[in-house]
């Protein structure tokens, strides 16, 4: 596993590096199954490569070019948000409000067709904070077999489908009638699996549900408290984070939790499907469920359920449509790749 | 082909299965795909077929929510060739 970060952007972010390098070599020693390099992308290293600029192209070469000369890299571990280690800005295949999507997915291929992920690719973002990265670097979990699952009212069949992998159906909070005020959050506590089909904004904090006309708050930041397990989210921008703080995002502040291991969602505009069968954003989060819940590791999870995803519909329908090409762009996973429930 | 005549009966159907669209008039598109052969090599799938013709059919308006956040509904109703609807996709 390559671990990459550029030392002045993330100085930049959280101050001086001294607590964060040395949770990164406890890390490196403390995975003895993997062999780990982590190099800063701005910085001379050990394989004698030219450092980059801070720019996703330049960051991309680098990384070819530490494959190289090191050998295939299965994992990719970004330490840091876009400010550190852009995003890509890709040409949106949807005619929709994005003017470009936000990317990790280049930097998961070796060649220039993005669509499709060759190596696992994560991201810690900083969060402006030392210790949120660290804590990130900690994180374990024991299975407790036990998930929680919400969506909007008007796609509750099609939830059901992706719930079904994790939970009892029966136990699908639907949204109305629960919103925020009426959420517990004991529901997110000890769980292996936390599973969200609401609507998201890149401008507001909260997560939606969805009845007619009626648009309530279905989660807010504040009912995320003592929460624990792998989460995926299918809202619109759930994983936005571009000037957000756990403070203003539910995506960091999920990751903020001690227990939260991953978070895979939307970095813009997501789509699914109104009813059963999954496709978009309910097919890619079932299959990362599946894949994680058979004890792979997330990052594993999140790369083949990209390629399954692709497969699928190739299958169904013999090619990629615009949506299908945005879902596989879009959804990133945040955290570190190597979690596993056990 | 897809006529006039088709796709006013899916605007038929989509305002009786999603009337929250009822009065929004889609933008119309058609689209050529051309063989995808990086994809498939990629995922080890036999070579593509030939070009395929789609038409979408993009429904899209902007609500509020109860907090008074705007966000943008979209619609998409993908329809082959013959006229066959073969998905409908909904913003998140």
């Amino acid at each position: 596993m390559l671990i990459l970060s550029g030392k002045e952007a993330l100085q930049k972010e959280i101050g001086k590096l001294d607590s964060v390098e040395s949770a990164i070599n406890d890390y490196i020693k403390s995975k003895k199954n993997y062999e780990i390099k982590f190099f800063y992308y701005d910085q001379l290293n050990e394989l004698k490569i030219n450092p980059v600029k801070k720019n996703c192209r330049a960051i991309r070469d680098y990384i070819q070019e530490v494959e190289e000369k090191w050998g295939i890299i299965d994992f990719l571990l970004f330490i840091g948000g876009d400010r550190v280690v852009p995003f890509f800005r890709l040409p949106n295949p949807c005619d929709d409000d994005d003017i470009k999507v936000l990317s990790d997915n280049p930097y998961a291929s070796r060649d220039d067709d993005f669509l499709i992920p060759e190596r696992v690719c994560a991201r810690i973002p900083d969060n402006c904070a030392s210790d949120f990265i660290i804590k990130q670097l900690n994180k374990s979990i024991m299975r407790t077999k036990k998930s929680f699952g919400m969506s909007a009212k008007v796609w509750k069949e099609a939830a059901k489908n992706v719930y079904q992998q994790i939970g009892d159906v029966r136990e699908l909070k639907i949204s109305p009638p629960v919103t925020s005020d009426s959420f517990r959050t004991t529901w997110l506590q000890k769980r292996d699996f936390i599973y969200f089909n609401l609507h998201g904004s890149d401008i507001s904090p909260n997560w939606y549900g969805q009845d007619g006309d009626d648009y309530p708050i279905a989660l807010k930041i504040e009912n995320i408290i003592d929460a624990s397990g792998i989460v995926a989210s299918e809202a619109c921008y759930g994983a936005y984070i571009i000037n957000k703080s756990e403070k203003t995002a539910i995506s960091l502040k999920f990751l903020d939790q001690n227990g939260v291991i991953g978070f895979c969602g939307s970095t813009t505009i997501a789509y699914g499907p109104p009813s059963p069968p999954s496709t978009e954003a309910d097919l890619l989060v079932k299959y990362f469920f599946e894949y994680s819940k058979q004890g792979v590791t997330i990052g594993e999870a999140f790369k083949n359920a990209k390629q399954d995803f692709a497969r699928k519909m190739i299958r169904r329908h013999g090619f990629l449509d615009d949506d299908d090409q945005k879902t596989l762009l879009q959804f990133v996973l945040y955290g570190d790749p190597l979690m596993k429930l056990i | 082909m897809v006529d006039e005549e088709k796709i006013k009966q899916i605007k038929r159907e989509i305002a009786k299965r999603f009337p929250d669209f009822r009065d929004v008039e889609p933008k119309v598109v058609k689209k050529t795909i051309q063989p995808q052969r990086g994809v498939y090599k990629k995922l080890a799938l036999e070579a593509p077929a030939g070009i395929k013709r789609v038409f979408s059919l993009k429904f899209k308006k902007t609500v509020r929510t109860v907090d008074a956040v705007k966000i943008n509904r979209i619609l998409v109703v993908t329809v082959d060739e013959s006229g066959e609807i073969i998905k409908i996709s909904q913003s998140r």
